[in-house]
């Protein structure tokens, strides 16, 4: 039986190469997910044993966890209310500026949340278009208008975050579903209103469902825009952690909310899991355009423009605010002189080049943009990499693809800040931090990035055909030569968007990056934090050009994405290719 | 020469291939016939080395193969789907293994030209495979098997995707290239056919083992079991017991039957089923071998006519004729007792 004992063998060479694809990656979460994420327990377990339950302030993970419900429910169904509108546009018409709404209600997701909060506080916040406006026009001396650091300013731009999200998931489903079936319930005599309660909401009922979900959990973790457009007196469970981390270094207390966070959010991701839903990558579906109408009567072409425009300001009016404040500078205006004083200068993008002595970073503050290309660029390749090996691995292993599935989508439901601080505790605190330090942001970067790139490169590969495979092995190619001429070659485009996508998410990533960025090596989101809470023109100056720049590589970033997209839409797959045969 | 030794190989727990064995002779092409499903994909892939297999050994020329990885067997294999490249043009497709080779480009192309033109693509090489159509698909993937020059050419279901008259003229094109050849082929199909028209020699797959081997014409007018007369389309089954052996002589419930076309030995009142031929009815006669039956259905069938009778038993036969008959019609229908096949 030498034949049976060289096939073993055989195997098992292969077996030992492909564990290596799992183990290293799964080495990498063991040491910078679930090593932090102990650290977290033990140092609130620590407390807890020490002091017992009396020692915590009740008080204040009451009302962490209170406001952190209310906000992202509200943020919800406000985006849901604003979005369903929105898909049932999407999914049943073609209009004039379709192609440029859609790519603009998906510029949000990968916009960086302070680029976002710069951009509202340009347009409603104190030193804000709205109240320059309002205050010239009244000739007011204080700004009428006090949004910024309300409720209001939060679910504002949870609003313009998410609405992608619920357009996405929603439309796609409502293009889906079956037109024969509402005339089915016409031709049974049903009015359209009925029609749309008995038969379109239940049919679409999952997909809002999975939408709900994916938004609440994405405004539950929210951190950034709380902490910039909610102020001092609105914290969730996040901005909590971050207080409690980084001004009272009440590090148990902390542990304890991040450990609640995490429960949270962990329940959530399996409630989305189980709907059948893993991570959400936004790229806008290319549609189907046959089964859609252009508008014929005057309603609809009421109804339509009254959407887009709407859309259109939501989305739009936040960065043109941030655009025009960056570029436009104000004249100190001689006492009693009416002229608006300003005008067009680069001036804000010019002084990113100084290093003024007072500065609050050692650097000039076009340092952190290096920083951030730098991090971004090691963070992305490194997340890609690992993304590519668990694929690859779960290729042949179907136990470990479900495992797989679980296991990369917990650090999807850890929150960035819970992350932040599980690496400060574990890796930050040692007496003197050491000369790695630094380099913990591009690792974690890489995984938070890591969930959205499995998801686009794992179905890509799993896609290719096995006989292709076998094709290529009986024509004489080693599994290497597989690799490089058939499997790169397809899943390029996917593992370029992946890239693209990882790239975007570390350069404006803000939560983890909080609590691991020195003051020395800032990165562009932690500058731009820092530069808004300055007093003084030029900083707000500087932190908008900032933002601009940050804008600019996103939209850039989205850009490639959706060219990759659009190339894609014309080659058919391998199945249908095959189909037709 | 290639050479399988008792191979078997489970599938969701089941026995897909039950110890089979065969040899392929340099320049031979045989075909590999059985119904969809019944394993013969997955023999083709273990010879190729892209499976594993529970027990066996493959051997070319006397060596054994099961160290050597599909990509250094030089064993080519075209696909039922083809398996073309989607990402490849139609030239870079066909010249994929002669670059796996290491040939020099310039030589590639020469051959890749000639390889087009081998198959009737001449001037196709700059396509996307996926704007062919499926005849012009399936001549790709032939080229590209055959173009690394395989010292065994294995083919599943070449033809199997093609709609009627294109599997008819691509079948004579593969029969003429396959012939020019001089290398072993093996042919998996489940089209009796195709298989007919192709092969040197023919083996019948069923329920994981090789049921029969031989010439096309012997495995048809001799069907070792039961089984495979239904399978070749003989299905006028007529059970019986035997009650004289010296002539053979079977009492059934649509009379006597000398039957002289004997695989085996058969014992005294042994049960046995009698296969009465669909094309060897003669009308007329009486008595010994003959049956009266009313016609009940006539179908045409181009070259002729298969009418479905209705046998004084009750039970249903179906025989070829040259000519029509009138339904309703009462026939009486006589065999040769060479004619007539008997299994246990």
């Amino acid at each position: 039986m030498a034949a049976i004992d060289a096939a073993i063998m055989l195997r098992r060479k292969s077996t030992l190469i492909y564990s290596a694809l799992w183990l290293l990656p799964l080495a990498f979460l063991l040491v910078f997910y679930f090593y932090p994420l102990g650290t977290i327990i033990v140092v609130s377990i620590a407390r807890w044993l020490q002091e017992g339950l009396g020692g915590w302030n009740a008080e204040i993970i009451q009302r962490a966890i209170g406001f952190t419900f209310y906000q992202a429910g509200l943020s919800t169904l406000l985006t849901l209310l604003l979005g369903i509108p929105a898909a049932w546009l999407f999914s049943h018409f073609q209009f004039k500026g379709k192609q440029f709404l859609r790519v603009a209600a998906t510029l949000p997701f990968i916009l960086p949340t302070v680029v976002v909060a710069a951009g509202f506080n340009a347009l409603i916040g104190q030193r804000g278009w709205l109240n320059l406006i309002l205050m010239e026009i009244f000739n007011l001396s204080q700004p009428p208008i006090a949004i910024q650091n309300s409720l209001f300013a939060i679910l504002l731009a949870h609003v313009f975050y998410n609405i992608s999200i619920v357009i996405r998931v929603i439309s796609a489903a409502w293009e889906q579903a079956d037109e024969r079936l509402e005339n089915a319930a016409r031709t049974l005599g049903a009015k359209p209103a009925r029609v749309l309660w008995e038969i379109t909401m239940p049919l679409l009922l999952p997909s809002i469902l999975a939408a709900f979900l994916l938004v609440f959990l994405f405004d539950f973790t929210s951190f950034g825009v709380i902490l910039m457009m909610g102020g001092p007196r609105f914290t969730t469970l996040e901005v909590e952690i971050y207080i409690q981390t980084m001004h009272f270094l009440n590090l148990p207390l902390a542990s304890l909310l991040a450990l609640i966070q995490l429960a949270f959010s962990m329940l959530i991701t399996s409630a989305i899991m189980s709907t059948g839903r893993t991570v959400m990558v936004p790229i806008m579906p290319k549609v189907k355009e046959d089964n859609l109408k252009k508008p014929h009567k005057f309603s609809e072409k009421v109804i339509i423009s009254a959407i887009s425009v709407a859309m259109g300001c939501i989305l739009l009016l936040p960065l043109l605010a941030l655009a025009a404040r960056s570029l436009l500078v104000q004249e100190s205006i001689p006492e009693g002189s009416n002229a608006s004083g300003w005008h067009f200068s680069l001036t804000y993008f010019q002084q990113l080049f100084n290093n003024p002595r007072q500065s609050i970073f050692y650097v000039a503050p076009i340092q952190a943009l290096r920083n951030s290309l730098g991090y971004a660029l090691s963070a992305s390749c490194l997340s890609l990499t690992l993304g590519l090996m668990l694929a690859g691995a779960s290729r042949t292993h179907h136990l470990f693809r479900r495992v797989l599935n679980w296991l990369v989508m917990l650090p999807l439901g850890t929150s960035a800040v819970t992350f932040g601080l599980g690496l400060f505790l574990a890796f930050g605190l040692q007496a003197n931090a050491p000369n790695w330090y630094p380099f913990l942001i591009p690792l974690a970067h890489a995984l938070i990035g890591l969930p959205f790139v499995l998801r686009l490169v794992e179905p890509a590969l799993h896609a290719i055909p096995q006989n292709l495979h076998w094709a290529a092995q009986t024509l004489g190619a080693a599994p290497r030569q597989i690799w490089r001429q058939i499997d790169l070659p397809i899943i390029w485009r996917a593992a370029l968007t992946a890239l693209v996508y990882a790239f975007a998410i570390s350069l404006g990533e803000f939560g983890a990056t909080s609590f691991l960025s020195r003051p020395d090596i800032p990165t562009l989101p932690i500058a731009i934090y820092r530069y808004l809470n300055l007093p003084g023109g030029s900083n707000y100056g500087q932190a908008m050009a900032m933002a601009v720049i940050l804008l600019f590589v996103c939209a850039a970033g989205l850009i490639i994405v959706d060219h990759l997209q659009l190339n894609h839409v014309n080659q058919p797959s391998t199945q249908e290719m095959n189909d037709n045969a | 020469m290639l050479e399988i030794r008792n191979v078997s190989k489970y599938y969701d727990g089941q026995l897909l291939l039950n110890n089979i064995s065969l040899t392929v002779a340099d320049e031979e092409t045989i075909c590999l016939l059985g119904p969809s499903g019944g394993g013969k994909s997955t023999l083709l892939r273990i010879i190729a080395g892209l499976e594993e297999m529970e027990c066996g050994q493959v051997f070319w020329d006397g060596q054994d193969l099961a160290d050597v990885p599909p990509h250094a067997r030089a064993f080519g294999l075209m696909f039922q789907d083809y398996a073309l490249f989607p990402h490849m043009t139609v030239n870079q497709n066909i010249a994929f293994g002669l670059r796996m080779q290491g040939m020099d480009r310039a030589q590639i192309s020469q051959r890749v030209e000639e390889a087009l033109q081998m198959v009737d693509l001449r001037g196709f090489g700059a396509r996307k495979v996926f704007d062919l159509s499926g005849g012009e698909q399936q001549r790709v993937a032939l080229a590209r098997a055959l173009l690394p020059h395989p010292r065994l050419l294995m083919l599943d279901e070449p033809l199997g995707a093609l709609d009627r008259t294109l599997r008819e003229q691509l079948g004579s094109d593969l029969r003429r290239v396959l012939s020019q050849m001089k290398i072993p082929v093996i042919y998996v199909t489940h089209d009796q056919e195709e298989a007919f028209a192709i092969a040197d020699r023919l083996l019948v797959l069923h329920e994981g083992h090789i049921v029969q081997s031989g010439t096309p014409q012997q495995i048809f007018r001799q069907p070792d079991t039961l089984w495979l007369a239904a399978f070749f389309g003989q299905k006028n089954h007529l059970p019986g017991k035997v009650l004289h052996l010296q002539p053979m002589t079977v009492e059934t419930a649509l009379g006597r039957f000398i039957c002289e076309n004997r695989q085996k030995e058969f014992l005294i009142d042994q049960s046995v089923t009698l296969v009465l031929p669909n094309s060897a009815a003669k009308t007329g006669g009486q008595g010994q071998n003959s049956v009266l039956g009313r016609v009940q259905h006539v179908r045409f069938q181009g070259i002729g006519f298969m009418i479905d009778f209705v046998m004084q038993d009750g039970s249903s036969m179906s025989f070829f004729f040259d000519r029509a008959l009138q339904v309703g019609q009462e026939i009486s229908l006589s065999f040769q007792p060479q004619s007539i096949l008997c299994y246990a």
